[in-house]
């Protein structure tokens, strides 16, 4: 599998988060990682979509909306011939929006301070995978990057390489597969992990059993 | 934690991830962290359905 990580933002360089974010690309194989800057080249543009199989919009979120530069990429280059012949160019792709934000999670709810949930704010990316048969990803809204602790930005940098790189990302069994074949790239730098691994592999083989156990009792129950 | 090998297996991911220097290898260290503990939370819940379902009163 193959990502375009599309990178909006009128002011990077300033952007702790997005520096972040990229360094924790960087480590990704298969990750391509795409700063917009204009004019577009449109063809080129349109090119690199079709060569990936994960397309990540990425931006800091303004006014509930995407930065002009964002929009504009959509607006020039999301059309003919990408779009053509009932979008099979982008059909069976797979959509994801990593949308950065000033304001805490909490605000983002009916009754919060901003009145509405992220993924209402987020609609139109939503429609656009929609309707162009693209499998759209649940979106990774960063909230408040520098409120976050130590702890809670090595997550974000673990999550955010899954959500970009895991072809399984958002599944347990997914995650659990990406993060050992991970750990196991350590080992040979850390030998003392090996044990543990392998305590970590046991407890996957079991939960696969188990769970296929537990499926044919439901199963079972229900009839 | 239920199984004490899982327990052993957080405590050497946390000596590790404190010995641990650059930035990536802690934060997947953290992540093992998390994994073991979510694991052995599974297992758990997943042996009592299991049992639930053997011993159902349905079934006798």
């Amino acid at each position: 599998m193959k990502t375009l990580v599309v990178v909006g933002h009128p002011r990077l360089g300033e952007s702790t988060t997005q520096q972040f974010l990229k360094v924790a690309a960087s480590e990704c194989a298969n990750v391509t990682w795409h700063e917009l800057q204009l004019p577009f080249e449109v063809t080129q543009e349109q090119a690199l979509i079709q060569q990936h199989d994960r397309i990540i919009v990425q931006f800091p979120l303004y006014w509930y909306s995407a930065p002009a530069i964002m929009r504009q990429w959509f607006d020039e280059v999301w059309r003919m011939p990408l779009t053509t012949g009932n979008y099979r160019l982008l059909r069976g792709k797979q959509l994801g929006v990593v949308v950065t934000a000033g304001a805490a999670r909490n605000e983002f709810q009916a009754g919060g301070k901003q009145g509405a949930t992220m993924d209402e704010v987020l609609r139109p990316y939503q429609m656009t995978a929609r309707v162009t048969e693209m499998e759209y990803l649940p979106a990774l809204p960063i909230y408040q990057f520098n409120y976050l602790s130590e702890q809670a930005k090595q997550e974000l940098y673990i999550t955010y390489q899954s959500y970009i790189s895991n072809p399984e990302h958002g599944h347990f069994a997914g995650l659990e597969q990406w993060l050992l074949a991970r750990l196991d790239l350590l080992v040979t730098t850390m030998p003392d992990l090996a044990p543990v691994l392998a305590q970590l592999r046991a407890n996957q083989e079991e939960l696969t059993d188990i769970a296929q156990q537990v499926k044919w009792m439901r199963q079972e129950d229900d009839e | 934690m239920i199984d004490p090998n899982n327990e052993w297996a957080e405590q050497q991911l946390a000596k590790l991830h404190a010995q641990a220097t650059t930035y990536p290898t802690q934060a997947l260290l953290r992540a093992a962290r998390q994994l073991v503990v979510a694991q052995d939370q599974r297992l758990d819940q997943l042996r009592g359905e299991l049992d639930g379902r053997m011993w159902s009163p349905q079934k006798w």
